[in-house]
């Protein structure tokens, strides 16, 4: 294993700095670890309060908390938060504690680039909630309401000042995950140890690898959108104007090329990580590993050429229409290569159900309706009924929540004892995942109905024959949300001690950052392990 | 781990059931609101077909995942096997035919009836019968007959009141309208979009039809209603503020009742032709300003007339409302009262009125505002005079 | 690979106080940029405040990286880090440029002949062409820009600064320094002309009647050239950095990753674009 030679260049980084400084100039990729998953945690939970109010405005028809301004602030920065703030940080903490230890690395690769990364989401949520607040004090007309996508944003002049600040946050948010995503791939192409060739990574790096790619991609597009937006509003060019020969459209084709990926940059992690704890806990090695490791590819390249499904309504050409609709069909194929090695990895297996393998099977069984719910959805002359319904807002919570959060969990159950070295309170983490699950479909199934039956989304009241589905739905979300204080509970209560944990936590827990102590040395791997 | 067992069959149960109890009511909860246009058939029918498919595919691979759940746990005493991916022929059949299943679910099974629908719904000019414009502003919509020379404009009638709670909702709440689109049945329709402002979206459920109005772009599409009746909608695409409140209601009538329709809106607008020409009095224009401002100006300016703060400017002691509107030699002043009422200010909410209201319609309402809310002008616009300044 | 990392430490930095400080700064540039433009403040202060920050914290951070470079911290293993991490920023820098390069395509053809070919009987702008160049329906009139005069001559400026570089490239492998120093000011002093023509061309453009209020192609116009002149700018900033550098005689044969750096910066994310825009804008 890793012995520590002690040589000149070492010494410097003996003694990090204490108290704040020391996390806020870190260099090392387990504290910025821990920053990024804490962030991450926290952000969750504030776009959660967000959204709780809106549900409660959703509890009964008729206005009664929120006006419709209000509203729409609160739903778009309950997107902005979870999507941007939440999954992406939290997916990112987990790279950076576990791939250099995943392939036996001293560290990521741009070791302050990293801490860059990091630091600018602090500044950059600062920014987006800043004329939030300026509201309560008469200042600004509030956050932007434009929606996450920001459709209207070019023409809708009353999204006042919040859209500004959006777009400067999607600047430094961009500038995040592209340096982020870099860092991911050199490390990954650089660091690893010798005897780990790319096909014996592991799937978790595997799909950070072709995430970072993605973003390396997709975010300097939105980040132009952006800025064609901001010159567009203030300095007099005409990029989504009519009458001066640009098209709105244009807007919604930039940032559907990014939007489209985006949602597989929030998912990839996850995929990338369930093959680990169903193997795990099947006790069995990854099945179809080649397989996998192709079907992400080959997802990663769908992914840009499929955007425009979600402007199927806008009137676009009909070859385009018919484009549009079969190539993103073809993305169920790769995606349920995925599912069936995820079948073949407990097939046979000799199974246990600790929380994180709870949560990974609630995974595969929550997504696997998402991503069914989705390939309904390109066809296009239904698609214009299903467009902007909350059968979209049912479909992609699925995916998002049930795919992305269920997989977040899992995998903060499954590597929490490696990362604090303490065992936390597996019944109780038992009766989350419950809790967890029966709320959230309690929440989301209604919504698939209530827009089967015409409500549209975005919307702050609603015709009296929805009321039902709306009542249950805002019931489900309000308990989803107190089930996620037991969370916080958990956590605290694993971080202040617990059983100890030892280095494979897991009976059947494969993989070079298990062959660590939990937790793992400050440094760790400072010579490459020799891996056969 | 015993429990863990039971837990899971739980689970299993749950989401198959939700589902499976779905099918059953299949007429109740899977469909679309009642279809009434050819597409709106097609489209249900594809809709709940998929649907189907999907749960079928969903049921089949969460039936082999529980399988394996209950077979292969450690405290049954199995002994993990080892395999990290098809070996045997057998095996790699077994691996790839559910991808040529679902290939073929994908594109024969749903592909094939979703191409046709998607031709038909495009297909918008092929022996269309007559045009109706469809023009979206914040947050309404103006309904224009071409051929007929009628145009009109459609706003919310649900009252504040009923919004905020202070008053029973009425059995259509937020789905009324002053003013709905009045089509003929059996007749194919084609409907051309566009707005004003921003990007607004057209959707009645039962005609299986949305689509988004650009501004500075037209859009088109066609319904052909087999029924009459009245059907309700509302924009679907997030507009601002008033998004929730911009609803479509669209009265289908027989073709005979649909001439009998036209013929009295157009001698409607013959009427307020003639009456454009004759003196209004001070009451008249204040009674008449009244119902104008609060089915036209009311959703930014309030009821009130204090406006938004940040959003939307006051009336009440504005400097605008409260200054002259016409120059010595009749002319109007720019960006007086009587100016931005009619030509709007680019670029910002508030819109050229003159492309939507008439002539008594914009005189009677800026007399209002200049004596309302706390504004005393005692002066009054007339009809004759804003037709001459169009 | 193995071989290059023998049993040598990966040099991990000591914490650092620069990167949060450049987000600070970059914070409060954002904040006081949307503030002012929204007028609710007025002053420039904040603005200036947090681009000196950013500033502080970038050359305190490169001066950092130079120091550790010269003192002999980087082996071919960090090497390569650099060299994957640049290529990838180039790459990111090229797909944010190919936003604006697709936007000119959209407009062309896209919106343009569609805002002339709506349905005819129901049009909304009834007299016009929709044929490149052209501002859209209700743009103020203007002259378009010709491709054979300055714009021609700046495209072979780039296109020759570009091989000036790769020939101080070679000069340094071949141990001709002075080669080398040469390649590198003839870039420099080719993208110094670069800028200069372009605000030339700037003025041109205006006598033309070209501009923002032209429509779309005033808009491709100002902000294809704009996004491309702030990369050219950031271009010759870390050529006179090489420049110095060479002065005092830095890079060796083996130990030049700055040089290749700037180099694959200037040819993929400042000439190559710089072309394209050439073609794409001016000449088709
Ligand atoms: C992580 C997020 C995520 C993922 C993975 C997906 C996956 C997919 N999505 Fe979704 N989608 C979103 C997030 C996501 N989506 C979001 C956020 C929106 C709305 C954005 C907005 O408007 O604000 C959206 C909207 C959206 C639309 C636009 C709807 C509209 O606005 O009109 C469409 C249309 O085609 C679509 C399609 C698809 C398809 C075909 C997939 C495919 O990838 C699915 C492929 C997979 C399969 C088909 C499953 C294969 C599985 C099996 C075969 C077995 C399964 C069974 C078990 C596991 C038991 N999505
Ligand atoms: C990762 C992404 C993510 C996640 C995790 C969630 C999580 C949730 N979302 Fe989100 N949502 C989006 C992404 C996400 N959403 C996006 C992209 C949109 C589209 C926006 C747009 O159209 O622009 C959207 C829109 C959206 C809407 C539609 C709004 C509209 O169109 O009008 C609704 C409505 O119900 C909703 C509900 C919820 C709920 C109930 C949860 C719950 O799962 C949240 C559970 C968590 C908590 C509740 C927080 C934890 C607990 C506390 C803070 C304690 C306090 C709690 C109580 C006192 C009850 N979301
Ligand atoms: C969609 C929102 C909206 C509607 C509906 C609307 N307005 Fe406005 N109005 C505005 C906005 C925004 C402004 C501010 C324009 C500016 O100066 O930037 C404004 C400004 C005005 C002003 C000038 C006030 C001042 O002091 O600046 C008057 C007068 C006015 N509107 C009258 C009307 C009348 C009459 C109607 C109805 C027939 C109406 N408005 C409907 C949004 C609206
Ligand atoms: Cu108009 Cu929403
Ligand atoms: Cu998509």
């Amino acid at each position: 294993m890793a012995t520590a030679t002690t040589t000149a260049v070492h010494d410097q980084h003996e003694h990090p700095p204490a108290g704040i400084m020391r996390w806020l100039t870190t260099t090392n990729h387990k504290d910025l670890g821990i920053l990024y998953m804490s962030f991450g945690a926290i952000m969750f939970f504030i776009g959660g309060a967000f959204i709780v109010a809106v549900r409660a405005e959703l509890l009964l028809p008729g206005l009664q908390l929120l006006s419709p301004g209000m509203y729409n602030q609160l739903f778009t920065l309950h997107a902005l938060i979870m999507v941007f703030g939440a999954i992406m940080p939290f997916a990112t903490g987990l790279n950076n504690y576990l791939i250099p230890l995943m392939i036996g690395a001293p560290d990521m690769a741009l070791p302050r680039v990293n801490n860059w990364g990091f630091w600018i989401l602090p500044f950059a949520a600062t920014l987006l909630l800043t004329p939030f607040l300026l509201q309560f004090s008469g200042v600004g007309s509030g956050a932007t309401g434009a929606g996450w996508i920001m459709h209207n944003a070019s023409l809708d002049l009353q999204s006042g000042i919040g859209i500004d600040f959006a777009i400067f946050t999607i600047h430094l948010l961009g500038l995040s995950s592209i340096t982020g995503a870099i860092n991911v791939v050199v490390t990954v192409l650089n660091m690893r140890a010798p005897g780990i060739s790319l096909m014996k990574m592991p799937l978790f790096v595997w799909a950070w690898l072709i995430t970072a790619f993605m973003l390396i991609l997709a975010m300097p597009v939105f980040s132009a959108a952006a800025t064609m937006l901001l010159t567009d509003r203030h300095f007099g060019t005409h990029f989504f104007d009519a009458a001066n020969g640009g098209d709105p459209i244009l807007l919604q084709h930039l940032i559907w090329f990014f939007g489209h990926p985006e949602v597989y940059i929030v998912l990839l992690p996850a995929w990338g990580l369930i093959p680990h704890i169903l193997a795990t806990f099947s006790r069995k090695p990854v099945y179809g590993y080649r397989a996998q490791v192709y079907a992400l590819w080959t997802i990663c390249f769908l992914s840009f050429i499929v955007w425009s499904h979600h402007m199927l309504t806008s009137g676009l050409p009909l070859a385009a229409e018919v484009y549009f609709m079969y190539s993103t069909m073809a993305v169920s194929i790769p995606t349920s290569v995925l599912v069936f090695c995820w079948l073949g990895a407990i097939w046979r297996g000799a199974m246990t159900f600790e929380t994180p393998m709870l949560f990974a099977l609630g995974f595969v069984a929550h997504f696997g309706m998402g991503a069914l719910t989705g390939l309904i959805l390109p066809a296009v002359a239904v698609n214009a009924q299903y467009h902007n319904s909350y059968v979209i807002v049912s479909h992609f919570h699925y995916t998002f929540f049930g795919g992305g959060i269920f997989g977040m969990m899992a995998a903060a159950y499954y590597w929490l004892p490696k990362f604090t070295g303490h065992m936390f309170d597996e019944k109780l983490g038992r009766l989350h995942f419950w809790l967890t699950t029966i709320f959230f479909n309690m929440t989301f199934i209604p919504q698939w109905f209530a827009g089967l039956d015409g409500m549209p989304r975005h919307v702050a009241d609603y015709p009296l024959k929805l009321s039902a589905a709306n009542l249950v739905s805002s019931a489900g979300a309000f308990l989803l949300g107190l089930a996620q204080l037991l969370l916080v509970y958990i956590v605290v209560k694993c971080v202040r001690g617990g059983p100890k944990a030892t280095g494979q936590v897991w009976e059947g827990a494969q993989g070079l950052e298990f062959t660590l102590p939990s937790p793992p040395p400050y440094h760790t791997f400072e010579t490459p392990p020799e891996v056969k | 781990m015993r429990k863990t067992g039971k837990q899971l069959t739980l689970l299993s149960g749950i989401v198959p059931f939700l589902f499976a109890s779905g099918l059953a009511h299949a007429k109740s909860i899977w469909d679309f609101q009642e279809p009434v246009t050819p597409i709106a058939h097609d489209s249900m029918t594809v809709s709940v077909d998929f649907q189907r498919i999907i749960m079928v595919i969903y049921a089949v691979v969460f039936a082999i995942f529980i399988y394996s759940i209950f077979r292969h746990r450690k405290n049954s005493g199995v002994q993990p096997a080892a395999f990290t991916g098809p070996r045997t022929k057998w095996q790699w059949a077994l691996a790839i035919s559910p991808f040529l299943i679902l290939i073929y679910i994908d594109y024969v099974l749903m592909g094939i009836p979703a191409f046709h629908s998607i031709v038909n719904m495009e297909d918008t000019r092929t022996a269309a019968e007559m045009v109706v414009k469809v023009t979206a502003s914040q947050w309404k919509w103006q309904y224009e007959y071409p051929e007929e020379d009628i145009r009109f404009v459609s706003t919310i009638a649900t009252t504040q009141e009923q919004i905020h709670n202070k008053k029973t909702k009425g059995e259509h709440y937020l789905q009324e309208v002053d003013n709905p689109l009045i089509l003929p049945t059996n007749k194919k329709v084609r409907i051309l979009l566009t707005s004003t402002d921003v990007i607004h979206s057209w959707w009645v459920p039962a005609f299986g039809v949305k689509r988004d109005a650009v501004p500075g772009y037209l859009r088109e599409m066609w319904v052909n209603i087999d029924k009459p009746g009245t059907y309700r909608g509302q924009c679907a695409q997030l507009c601002g503020d008033g998004h929730s409140f911009m609803p479509i209601v669209v009265e289908a009538i027989a073709e005979p009742q649909f001439r009998e329709w036209v013929a009295k809106k157009k001698a409607e607008g013959s009427l307020a032709e003639t009456a454009a020409g004759k003196v209004w009095s001070r009451n008249e224009l204040m009674v008449k300003g009244e119902e104008i401002y609060k089915r036209v100006c009311i959703a930014c300016h309030q009821a009130d007339g204090k406006g938004i703060p940040g959003a939307f400017p006051a009336l009440a002691g504005s400097k605008i409302v409260n200054g002259p509107f016409l120059d010595n030699d009749d002319r109007l002043i720019k960006d007086g009262h009587l100016d931005r009422v009619m030509n709007g200010k680019p670029g910002s909410a508030m819109q050229a009125f003159k492309n939507i209201l008439s002539d008594a319609e914009i005189a009677a309402v800026v007399t209002y505002e200049r004596n309302s809310f706390g504004n005393r002008m005692d002066d009054m616009v007339q009809p004759s005079q804003v037709k001459a300044l169009r | 690979m193995s071989e290059m990392r023998s049993d040598r430490h990966y040099y991990v930095p000591p914490p650092s106080h620069y990167p949060v400080t450049i987000n600070l700064g970059l914070f409060i540039l954002a904040l006081g940029f949307a503030l002012r433009i929204n007028a609710i403040v007025s002053g420039v202060v904040p603005i200036l405040a947090g681009i000196s920050l950013a500033l502080y914290g970038a050359f305190g951070w490169v001066e950092k990286i130079l120091c550790e470079d010269e003192s002999g911290n980087y082996h071919p293993w960090e090497d390569r880090s650099f060299r994957i991490g640049m290529a990838y920023f180039i790459f990111s820098e090229v797909a944010f440029f190919g936003a604006f390069l697709l936007a000119l395509m959209y407009v062309r053809a896209f919106s343009l002949p569609e805002l002339a070919s709506m349905d005819p009987h129901f049009t909304l702008w009834p007299d016009f062409k929709g044929t490149w160049p052209s501002g859209g329906p209700k743009s103020q009139a203007f002259t378009p820009l010709g491709a054979w005069g300055l714009p021609a001559v700046n495209a072979i400026l780039i296109l020759a600064s570009a091989v000036s570089l790769i020939w101080a490239r070679k000069g340094l492998s071949t141990a001709n320094r002075g080669q080398m120093v040469a390649g590198l000011a003839i870039a420099f002093s080719l993208g110094v002309a670069f800028l200069f023509q372009q605000a030339m061309e700037y003025r041109h453009a205006a006598e033309l009647g070209v501009t923002l209020a032209s429509g779309v192609y005033g808009t491709n116009f100002y902000m294809l050239t704009g996004v491309h002149g702030v990369h050219l700018l950031a271009g010759i900033i870390m050529l006179a950095v090489l420049l110095l550098r060479a002065f005092h005689g830095n890079f060796k044969a083996e130990s030049h990753v700055g040089l290749d750096l700037v180099s694959w910066y200037w040819n993929f994310a400042v000439a190559i674009p710089g072309l394209l825009v050439f073609v794409y804008f001016y000449w088709l």
